[in-house]
């Protein structure tokens, strides 16, 4: 689809006023700057392309439908979609029909190469930073992230899975996410909308 | 389930960034996220932490944006206002002043026909005197050759009525509108397919005839009403009290 170059170099958040006035270039233009990292986001958590596919649709047609939902002074157009497209992801793992499809993602993943939140992060750009920050990271911080994040579990699933208490399991997440937001979004890696 | 004191909230808002918490906590923080900026702001941080983490580059598949595309509206619909589904489906454009009138009166059969005619005829009756109104206002030229359009609820319950000229000048009666707090304000918009353009706010208590510019008569679509707080907004996301096609 052709967009036209007044959009080309706008930013996220104009583009978003365009989505809401309607104007479809403007939506071929969010794609264009973030559907990858969707959809990549996507097949990680739900490796079933057809189902990542249908995510990534599902998110565009959403910020389509109800741009007012993003608000640009909560973070970057990126990080809500990516969001918007955990949570839907998350919610298909969790549903009855996928029960099954996620044991044996995880088997196969586990015989694969097991979990290194290192080996996630690919956006070279960023990479190094990032990949900085997680060092800092106590490994039962780094772990209890993944198990969720990349994972879909919930606290209470991790905690069974890593045989920890579950408020221990919370507050780590918790401390382990503010601690990367100092390494990262401190030194200005993201957080710019 | 239980309330969450707000330091059990605190503890679950990194769970709940990745979402990670049940469903029933994801309810209690997103009610406790409403009224406290300082852990929206803190969720806020955390999914700026998870982008991070799951940022990662590639394409998506060929063909995945042709079918979005093909999913899209073709027309946007008439009002991008948080409109009930049936909002706009129950407005009848005002028709000229003569089909008023014995119309009503020989449909008159039954009771419940009866109670219908009751409400139809205040209805027209205050619509007739809203419509004298404007033509007084309009300095005596016919509301026959103006577009005019009536307002009304989805409910029908209230209603509104404007006259716009081929020129863009409207005229608005909208003084059956219950009245609002000080601190609420009534608020006009023109509906055109780029969305509602505020067209003016009318207080608390819209009182008499009040004229407005509508802009270009063939952009603006329709007109509707909000209720917003006072000294309005640039853009409403609150469902229209009354609204119109201009027919």
């Amino acid at each position: 689809m052709a967009v036209n170059d007044d959009l080309r170099d706008c930013s996220d958040a104009v583009l978003v006023v365009a989505i809401s006035r309607y104007r479809q270039d403007a939506l071929a233009e969010a794609y264009r700057r973030h559907a990858g990292a969707v959809f990549a986001l996507a097949r990680r958590l739900l490796i079933d392309v057809t189902l990542a596919e249908e995510v990534v649709q599902e998110v565009f047609l959403r910020i389509w439908n109800q741009p007012e939902k993003f608000d640009p002074e909560r973070g970057t157009l990126r990080s809500y979609l990516l969001a918007q497209c955990h949570g839907r992801s998350v919610d298909l793992l969790r549903s009855e029909t996928s029960r099954r499809r996620r044991e044996e993602r995880d088997a196969r993943r586990t015989a694969e190469e097991g979990y290194d939140l290192e080996h996630e992060v690919v956006d070279l750009a960023v990479a190094e930073r990032v990949k900085e920050a997680l060092t800092t990271l106590p490994d039962v911080e780094r772990e209890a992230i993944a198990l969720a994040y990349f994972g879909g579990h919930t606290y209470r699933e991790v905690a069974d899975l890593l045989d920890q208490p579950e408020g221990t399991v919370k507050s780590r997440i918790r401390t382990g996410l503010r601690r990367l937001h100092r390494e990262l979004v401190g030194a200005g890696i993201g957080g710019d909308p | 389930m239980k309330p969450l004191a707000h330091d059990e909230i605190q503890e679950l808002l990194g769970a709940y960034a990745l979402h990670a918490v049940e469903p029933d906590e994801a309810e209690a923080i997103e009610g406790h996220l409403e009224e406290c900026p300082r852990c929206r702001s803190e969720v806020a941080g955390h999914r700026e932490v998870a982008a991070l983490l799951g940022n990662s580059g590639g394409a998506a598949p060929d063909g995945l944006w042709d079918r979005i595309a093909s999913q899209l509206e073709e027309e946007p619909p008439p009002l991008r206002l948080s409109l009930p589904p049936s909002a706009t489906a129950d407005v009848v454009p005002l028709a000229p002043r003569r089909s008023f009138g014995p119309r009503w009166l020989v449909v008159a059969v039954g009771a419940a026909a009866a109670v219908l005619i009751a409400v139809l005829g205040a209805q027209v009756v205050r619509q007739d005197r809203r419509i004298g109104e404007l033509e007084s206002a309009m300095d005596g030229s016919s509301i026959a050759d103006a577009t005019s359009v009536r307002l009304a609820s989805s409910d029908g319950a209230l209603s509104a009525d404007a006259v716009v000229l081929a020129n863009g000048t409207g005229y608005l009666l909208a003084r059956d509108l219950p009245a609002l707090s000080a601190d609420e304000t009534y608020q006009l918009w023109g509906v055109t397919e780029h969305g509602a353009v505020s067209l003016g706010l009318l207080g608390a208590a819209p009182g008499a005839v009040v004229p407005f510019q509508a802009g270009d008569p063939d952009e603006v679509s329709a007109l509707a009403i909000t209720q917003e707080v006072a000294g309005g907004v640039a853009e409403t996301t609150n469902p229209a009290v009354v609204s119109g096609t201009l027919g």
